[in-house]
């Protein structure tokens, strides 16, 4: 938070002219400009994606998050600053995301994704923005809300046996099963039954036709 | 005492009905049987073989007559049904029986998403103005296997309970193994939370019913302690193409008629049709589980059309299965098109043909065993139509030779028959020639009256007969329509009522010839071993069908109409003209089909027009709703139409600001009063046109990510944490995989990664949307890792991904 703070306090307030007059102090001691400006777009993607639309808490985390990358890239400097600046922006979402599965009466298999969820049906982005930029507890509001918009796919389950009953089908079904199946299974007696349906037919079709009774 | 007189009027009322059938048919048989008996003085093999497929013809045809028949004295004279279970219960004192727990089921299976969470948010609201929601729950029952559907599905159900503040009242659930289709999925469901309700309302994907109408079922169903099924008439809406709006017209037209005749002679052991009813689910979990039928398919194996067993197992149980003719409120809709309508016709041919094997069985009530024939025999009048026909061709040749001699006038066939005085040998008693005589003079003196040839007129007879059979029916519902000027304005006015009913039988009179060969095929191919898959039913379509499909559907049926037409005409021009009507429905289905098929859309503001149904001309407000939420989410597509570019498109999908931003735009926009609204909807207009700008702008400004367009729904869930994160918490949890799962799982994650989804077989992608681990992993590696260790779709999807929503436009609003 203390970063953070630091950031806004200089700032020198919006005009017309410049919408984010916030002066970033941003210099790694490895990696180059290339890989850090990857890193930074990367980020930002990733921000966005997470519906962080204010270009203020975007630009204060993103620069959070490269200071930290860059401090660890300083320590690691073969690793990827992208790979590095993509996985400190995740671990802070996480870990406040996480923090808001603490709301629930269960506690969840994943709760990352289940607070991710939360915040989001709880309107989280568009309310309470912020909340990703600080370090306290939820704040009350958003605790209420999502304490109110828990998702729930389905109710507590109360198993019952649905169990098939046979039924009795009586004699023809069970021969015509036996023949079915004898026929399935012999594809040559499947031929010359076939042969003799056929044979039958133009047999019937003869007497129809040229026949009497 | 009462229930004794029901029981003695039920029994009264099923004596009427089948003693008016056998009569007709019996009527029926001895004229055609004397018509061909006329013509020769001895019946032939060929003249048998038609006898013998006319009895079941004309046993089908009187009993639908007898049917709308007594469904007209029961709406039309009788007006109250005291036998229906709505007389249990009169509308004054519903308030008096409490509701109780119910759940909404609606099972989907790759469904139009939108159209179905369009319904369900429809048919919630209805429920929540009744002020019964505590009452109802609602589940979304899916099975698709497509995995752009589930995850739309997924995402259209989060949307909507967040919109509804529907927390805890609309659930969905996936099932991982679409294990006996429909039934197997409603079985999954009674067997998880069966328990929590005593009821459930099974929905189609297409089914709306109102908030009131299903509150009046529970209560019907709390009064009546030993009905098990009570089956809604569903009213055929929303149709939008010629095809549809016809079958709409019919549906309203007759259906309402031809319920009340079933109604009056089923009672309690009516049937179910799977949908639009509502079902005691004790019982049901008890006895109507179905076990796999003898053998394979399509004869055997599982059964398809499951509702009518259901119901049949559920009256072996000693439970009642009612229609409810009267409730309105319940409503479906139908295939669009003639090529639907048949994919259609084919699944449940095949059903029906399985009730086969149950026809025997042990332990079924009689009207069950009646029902299951019913359903046997609606499909195979097709191939016995068929064949009745083939047989009179075979037979005009005779008959052209037979027709030249002259009769002997004083020649009575059945009487000879009955009576046989030819053979010397063994002359008539007294008393036989005595009966002989009677019956000759009561023939000679019919003959005499009507002025015809002894073979001539029972075929006159059977032909008026059979017309009063077919259209008697048709003509006295249209006449009573047209009789009240208010239930002529229900159908648009009687001007428009007429010209709707001619055009309709028309379209019927062609239809039927073409219906009749291709149920004759399906019987014949079911008969072979061809079974049918599980599709998706077209709902929907736009534009009418092209030339291509009804050419390739319906070539073989106009080729076989002109054959059969020319062979008629070669062997007898006479019968060449006789058999013409049904020819030409053949020889025309390639336009019919097509014709039907064009769009024919409800003009809710013009005054005039065909096909108008009760349903249309005052629009129940559950269905207005649903319309204004699908014009709500059509309308969100159309912002995408101007730019005309499929990437546009892709990129829309892929943005779930614009997506989240126009659902809640929607969202209020309907609960604002009229000049808000109109102002809003300015301003709607105005941030539409600019978020097609900025669609525009990045139209031209990157490539299209053609890769991901096919497999949009994976690419959601690995590009959105949110989508991510709901996909994966909806999954169930794996307690551990074995490791050649891990090795196949991880095999076609690197290759997602590095290739692209395009790459990796659909059962592969849809086994991945399982497994949560590789999901959450792939969500973590495609943000994370670098540019050159992705593929070109992902970098271009990240970089795009969310692009609209930074315009500024977008912020403002």
């Amino acid at each position: 938070m203390t970063d953070n703070s630091e950031n806004l306090d200089k700032h020198t307030g919006p005009t017309e002219s410049s919408p984010l007059p916030m002066i970033i102090k941003f210099s790694p001691q490895s990696g180059t400009d290339a890989e850090w400006n990857e890193a930074l777009t990367r980020v930002e993607d990733y921000l966005r994606a997470n519906r962080i639309h204010s270009r203020i808490h975007q630009n204060i985390l993103i620069l959070r998050i490269l200071k930290k990358a860059a401090a660890r890239h300083a320590e690691s400097p073969k690793l990827n600053p992208t790979v590095i600046a993509v996985e400190e922006a995740r671990e802070l979402v996480d870990r406040r995301m996480a923090q808001l599965s603490g709301l629930f009466d269960i506690k969840p298999y994943r709760p990352d994704l289940a607070g991710r969820v939360a915040f989001m049906l709880a309107d989280g982005p568009s309310r309470s923005p912020e909340y990703l930029l600080r370090d306290d507890d939820v704040p009350e509001q958003l605790s209420q809300s999502i304490r109110k918009h828990s998702l729930q796919a389905s109710p507590d389950m109360a198993v019952s046996a649905m169990v098939p009953r046979p039924i009795d089908l009586g004699l023809i079904p069970d021969v015509a099963e036996f023949t079915w199946d004898l026929i399935d299974r012999r594809p040559l007696l499947r031929m010359f039954v076939l042969w003799a349906i056929f044979l039958l037919m133009m047999l019937g079709l003869f007497f129809i036709i040229r026949g009497r009774f | 005492m009462e229930q004794r007189t029901s029981k003695y009027r039920l029994q009264r009322r099923r004596i009427t009905y089948f003693t008016l059938v056998f009569i007709t048919t019996v009527v029926g048989t001895w004229l055609f049987a004397d018509n061909i008996w006329g013509k020769t003085s001895d019946l032939t093999a060929l003249q048998w073989a038609l006898l013998l497929v006319f009895i079941p013809l004309f046993y089908q045809l009187a009993s639908g007559s007898w049917v709308a028949a007594l469904g007209v004295w029961v709406r039309y004279v009788q007006r109250k049904n005291p036998l229906s279970i709505e007389a249990t219960l009169p509308l004054e004192k519903e308030h008096e029986v409490p509701l109780a727990s119910t759940a909404i089921i609606v099972p989907v299976f790759n469904e139009d998403v939108d159209r179905v969470f369009a319904g369900v948010r429809s048919v919630y609201e209805s429920v929540k103005r009744t002020g019964n929601l505590d009452s109802f729950d609602i589940f979304i029952l899916s099975d698709s296997d497509n995995p752009n559907r589930w995850v739309e599905e997924e995402i259209a159900w989060m949307n909507l309970v967040q919109s509804l503040d529907a927390f805890g009242k609309i659930f969905y659930r996936k099932r991982r193994q679409a294990i006996n289709r429909k039934s197997g999925n409603v079985a999954d469901f009674c067997r998880r939370w069966g328990k929590r309700y005593r009821y459930m309302i099974v929905f189609d994907a297409d089914s709306v019913m109102s908030g009131e109408t299903m509150s009046r079922m529970v209560r019907l169903m709390e009064k009546n302690p030993q009905c098990g099924i009570l089956q809604t008439p569903p009213r055929h809406v929303n149709a939008d193409t010629i095809f549809g709006r016809i079958f709409q017209f019919a549906n309203s037209l007759y259906g309402p008629i031809f319920m009340a005749g079933l109604n009056y002679w089923q009672a309690g052991e009516s049937t179910f049709w799977g949908h639009n009813a509502i079902i005691r689910l004790a019982p049901f979990i008890q006895y109507c589980a179905l076990p796999d039928l003898p053998g394979k398919e399509p004869f055997g194996g599982r059964i398809l059309s499951h509702d009518l067993v259901e119901a049949a197992l559920m009256r072996k149980a000693g439970y009642a299965v009612w229609l409810a003719p009267e409730l309105t409120g319940s409503f479906e809709e139908g295939p669009p098109t003639l090529v639907d309508s048949l994919k259609r016709d084919r699944r449940w041919c095949q059903g029906n043909l399985q009730h086969s094997w149950l026809l025997f069985a042990k332990g079924w009530r009689g009207m069950s065993r009646l029902n299951l024939f019913q359903g046997v025999l609606s499909y195979l009048v097709s191939p016995l139509w068929f064949s009745f026909l083939i047989l009179a061709t075979l037979s005009a040749s005779h008959w052209r030779d037979v027709s030249v001699v002259k009769p002997d006038p004083d020649s009575f066939h059945i009487v000879e028959q009955i009576f046989p005085s030819s053979n010397p040998e063994k002359p008539l008693d007294p008393q036989e020639q005595a009966w002989a005589n009677a019956l000759k003079d009561v023939f000679r003196t019919v003959r005499n009256f009507t002025d015809e040839t002894p073979s001539e007129m029972p075929m006159y007879v059977l032909l008026g007969l059979t017309v009063c059979l077919l259209f008697l029916p048709k003509f006295g519902i249209a006449f009573l329509v047209l009789c009240s000027r208010r239930r002529s304005l229900l159908f648009g006015g009687r001007g428009a009522f007429i010209l709707s009913f001619i055009l309709e039988s028309i379209f019927f009179f062609l239809l039927a010839p073409i219906l009749m060969v291709f149920h004759a095929r399906f019987v014949l191919l079911i008969l072979f071993g061809q079974g049918v898959r599980w599709i998706t039913q077209r709902r929907n379509i736009s534009g009418g069908l092209d030339w291509r499909e009804p050419v390739l559907t319906f070539g073989g049926t106009t080729l076989l109409g002109l054959a059969w037409g020319a062979s008629a005409y070669m062997v007898y021009p006479v019968f060449f003209w006789w058999i013409l009507p049904v020819l030409l429905g053949m020889v025309l289905s390639i336009p019919f089909a097509i014709i039907t098929s064009h769009p024919m859309r409800y003009a809710p503001k013009s005054r005039s027009g065909l096909f108008r149904t009760p349903e249309l001309v005052a629009e129940p407000l559950v269905l207005r709703e649903l319309r204004a939420n699908l014009a709500a989410m059509s309308s969100k597509q159309a912002i995408f139409d101007p730019i005309g570019t499929d990437h546009a498109m892709q990129l829309a999908r892929l943005d779930p600001y614009i997506n989240s931003l126009y659902n809640s735009l929607v969202s209020e926009n309907k609960s604002l009063p009229e000049d808000t609204r109109r102002s809003y909807e300015r301003l709607l207009d105005q941030t539409l046109g600019e978020l097609r700008r900025n669609v525009a702008s990045i139209a031209n400004r990157y490539e299209p990510i053609d890769v991901l367009r096919a497999d949009h729904g994976l690419a959601l869930v690995m590009l959105d944490p949110y989508i991510n994160a709901l996909h994966c918490v909806l999954l169930r949890e794996r307690k551990s995989l074995p490791s050649e799962s891990r090795i196949y799982y991880g095999r076609i994650r690197a290759r997602i990664l590095s290739e692209g989804p395009g790459v990796v077989a659909r059962k592969d992608k849809l086994a991945l949307l399982y497994d949560a681990d590789s999901l959450a992993w792939l969500h973590r590696k495609l943000w994370s890792l670098p540019a050159s260790q992705i593929a070109e779709c992902w970098r271009v999807a990240m970089r795009q991904y969310n692009i609209i929503s930074k315009e500024e436009p977008l912020e403002r609003v």
